[in-house]
């Protein structure tokens, strides 16, 4: 199998449970369409409910290279693409210049492979191994609108020409996945060109599900009290709410610390570790040791 | 598709052709064709979470099924002729539904004939609207049109350089010239960041004048969220209230259901001098500087004392970049009694804009792209 490909979308789920992501149905669908079309996919949602890890699984489920670029505001051309490696190639004209060689030659040397600094895009592009790498795009929105218009150039083509150089075209495509978190709107010119998939926050059993994958060591009980405890919380009139990463987290401190269930006390030790705004723990703390109760005789 | 793009969605002629080849790749099975063309054709949350509904609504009702082919628009729909068997077969189940259901049928059929946008472009007709003679569903299209308006304000983000006398080095500029120089590097070419942008304050009355005004008010402030952490946001009616943090980190409708349980004195009297007053008092140089432009949004009916008022305004224009003033009511001279602060003011503002209508607000979304960028 050197192309990256999956024969049905039952394959996809049980090939993602395998690496320890328990994805929704429609996720394993729009994966198995992203690779069947191969089309980019497209993933929005709130912060920590596991978009960039839908690319680190993938990765380990092919066995393929993860590429990474992380966008923020003012990435260019120059830190996702290439640039040259400029000291080195001053370094390379003094040398030559000293040893008197000819100027045409000296051109010729100066723009060469050696000096050039492959970033992600490229890399992605001019990969030699015999699988297509996953390229993870993270966090998208963070970056410029020219940034995302330049993506949508390499995206539909998958080619980058370097003047010095000339066209180079990837010889695999690579699996693109996109993430964002919607602090802005994504262009509608480059979601057209992917599958889009919202990452919800799980149900009470697949959060489970997936908080047992994760720390198969927490008591079942504790498990089950603490998605409870979770899925209340994230029904409050929060800032942020919640995502899985900070329910594996908090999963993770109780284990630490050695606490066998969940009491208001506990809930106050560590509730740095699922809520991170004062305004948010001010609020859980408001509604107090009642709200707790109700919460986990209700799951019981 | 088309009964898609009539409620809203974006669906293309790409989306479509994607669409057809999941629906291959997967088949007709329910579940997973429903999924392929979810994956397909939506492309934000809004039209993510309305999918499932509408896709049940034309798939499982045989009356909305009807109703859709009654509906001019919709007639010449020409789906897979497969998807559209595969409707048929299904809708048996949800008739037997109806039967045990009827008052929810019609609730559903209602809404669906709403959806289905009934053959007028709500939008175009509310752009002339005056906006206090919205109804509640009026009021749901703008706040999506307004979204559409303001998109020629969006900031550049100036955090690149550009050439100049900065203290970085451009090493690509300079490896360029020594190659003339036998690999001198006979100019050191240098790169400077790039003026940063000016930063919003917003200053929205919500008292009981402007409440008619405020459920369009409101989206209009949250669709400023482009400016980013350089936007601050406050209201007042008698007290003033920072709301930066809420419009910041909630969507839309949540952070409407916030701001109007956390205001204090929502549609209250208006005491816009001492709201000011409090800004100029409280808020520093990095808040009120050169670089500032502020946008009072009000209707100028005040209750508060004129003096203190003309003071503020002084002391705030002395301070900041430039004043906007966003009125409601400044196109209608019948009304025009009612703003005399706006009047009192006028010397220490820059630009006094009418607000009453979608048409009005796209252009303050012009002319603040105008007044924000260097």
């Amino acid at each position: 199998m050197k192309d990256l490909d999956i024969s049905s979308i039952d394959a996809v789920e049980k090939a993602l449970m395998d690496v320890g992501y328990v994805p929704e149905r429609s996720l394993s669908t729009a994966i198995f369409l992203a690779l069947r079309l191969k089309k980019p996919l497209f993933l929005e949602g709130e912060p920590g409910v596991g978009k960039t890890d839908v690319a680190v699984r993938l990765s380990q489920v092919f066995n393929s290279r993860l590429i990474r670029l992380q966008c923020y505001e003012g990435i260019d051309a120059s830190s996702a693409l290439y640039d040259w490696d400029y000291p080195k190639q001053l370094l390379f004209i003094r040398m030559h210049e000293a040893i008197h060689m000819e100027k045409e030659a000296m051109a010729k040397g100066l723009y060469h492979e050696r000096f050039l600094i492959r970033r992600p895009l490229l890399e992605a592009i001019w990969n030699e191994d015999p699988r297509p790498p996953i390229l993870l795009i993270d966090e998208l929105d963070r970056s410029d609108e020219e940034f995302e218009a330049f993506l949508l150039e390499i995206l539909s083509d998958f080619q980058v020409t370097i003047p010095e150089l000339g066209t180079i075209k990837a010889k695999k495509r690579p699996f693109v996945v996109i993430t964002s978190n919607r602090t802005r709107d994504v262009h509608d010119a480059l979601k057209r060109r992917c599958l889009y998939h919202w990452i919800d926050y799980p149900s009470l059993q697949k959060e489970y599900h997936i908080l047992m994958v994760h720390v198969p060591q927490l008591e079942e009980n504790l498990a089950r009290n603490l998605v409870a405890l979770i899925q209340g919380i994230r029904r409050l009139d929060l800032l942020k709410k919640p995502g899985i990463s900070e329910t594996i987290d908090w999963a993770r401190s109780l284990l630490e610390l050695g606490k066998e269930e969940i009491t208001w006390e506990v809930v106050q030790e560590t509730i740095g570790c699922v809520l991170k705004y004062k305004e948010d723990q001010r609020l859980l703390k408001e509604s107090g040791e009642a709200f707790l109760k109700e919460i986990l005789k209700g799951d019981r | 598709m088309r009964f898609l793009r009539e409620v809203g969605f974006k669906a293309s002629h790409s989306h479509m052709i994607n669409a057809m080849e999941a629906i291959q790749e997967v088949g007709l099975k329910r579940p997973d064709a429903k999924n392929a063309l979810k994956v397909t054709l939506c492309s934000n949350e809004w039209e993510w979470s309305s999918f499932d509904r509408l896709f049940e609504s034309y798939f499982g009702h045989v009356q909305a099924k009807k109703d859709l082919k009654e509906l001019p628009q919709v007639h010449s729909f020409n789906g897979p002729e497969e998807s559209y068997e595969a409707a048929e077969e299904k809708s048996s189940h949800s008739h037997l539904k109806e039967e045990h259901e009827p008052e929810e049928k019609e609730k559903t059929i209602s809404a669906f004939s709403i959806l289905a946008g009934l053959g007028y472009s709500p939008v175009s007709f509310l752009v002339k609207k005056e906006i206090q003679a919205y109804s509640p569903e009026d009021v749901q299209m703008a706040q999506l049109a307004i979204r559409h308006i303001m998109e020629p304000f969006k900031i550049q983000r100036a955090r690149r350089h550009k050439k100049g006398n900065g203290r970085i080095w451009d090493m690509r500029s300079t490896l360029r010239d020594a190659m003339r120089h036998y690999g001198w590097p006979m100019r050191l070419y240098s790169l400077e960041k790039k003026k940063r942008l000016k930063r919003m304050l917003i200053i929205a009355d919500v008292s009981g004048s402007m409440e008619r005004y405020n459920a369009m008010v409101i989206p209009f402030l949250l669709s400023l969220k482009g400016v980013g952490p350089k936007a601050e946001v406050f209201v007042f009616s008698t007290k003033v209230q920072r709301i930066t943090e809420i419009i910041r980190h909630l969507p839309l409708d949540k952070a409407l259901n916030k701001i109007i349980a956390d205001v204090q004195d929502w549609s209250g009297g208006t005491r816009i001098g001492e709201s000011l007053q409090h800004i100029n008092r409280n808020y520093d140089k990095k808040l009120l500087n050169k670089r500032a432009v502020v946008l009072i949004i009000s209707d100028g009916w005040d209750l508060g004392a004129k003096a203190l008022l003309l003071r503020e305004m002084k002391s705030l224009r002395s301070r900041v970049n430039k004043i906007l003033w966003l009125n409601p009511i400044a196109g209608d001279p019948s009304l025009q009694i009612m703003s005399q602060a706006v009047k009192l003011c006028m010397d220490y503002i820059d630009y006094h804009i009418p607000a009453a209508s979608l048409m009005d607000l796209s252009k303050v979304g012009l002319l603040l792209k105008r007044l924000m960028s260097y």
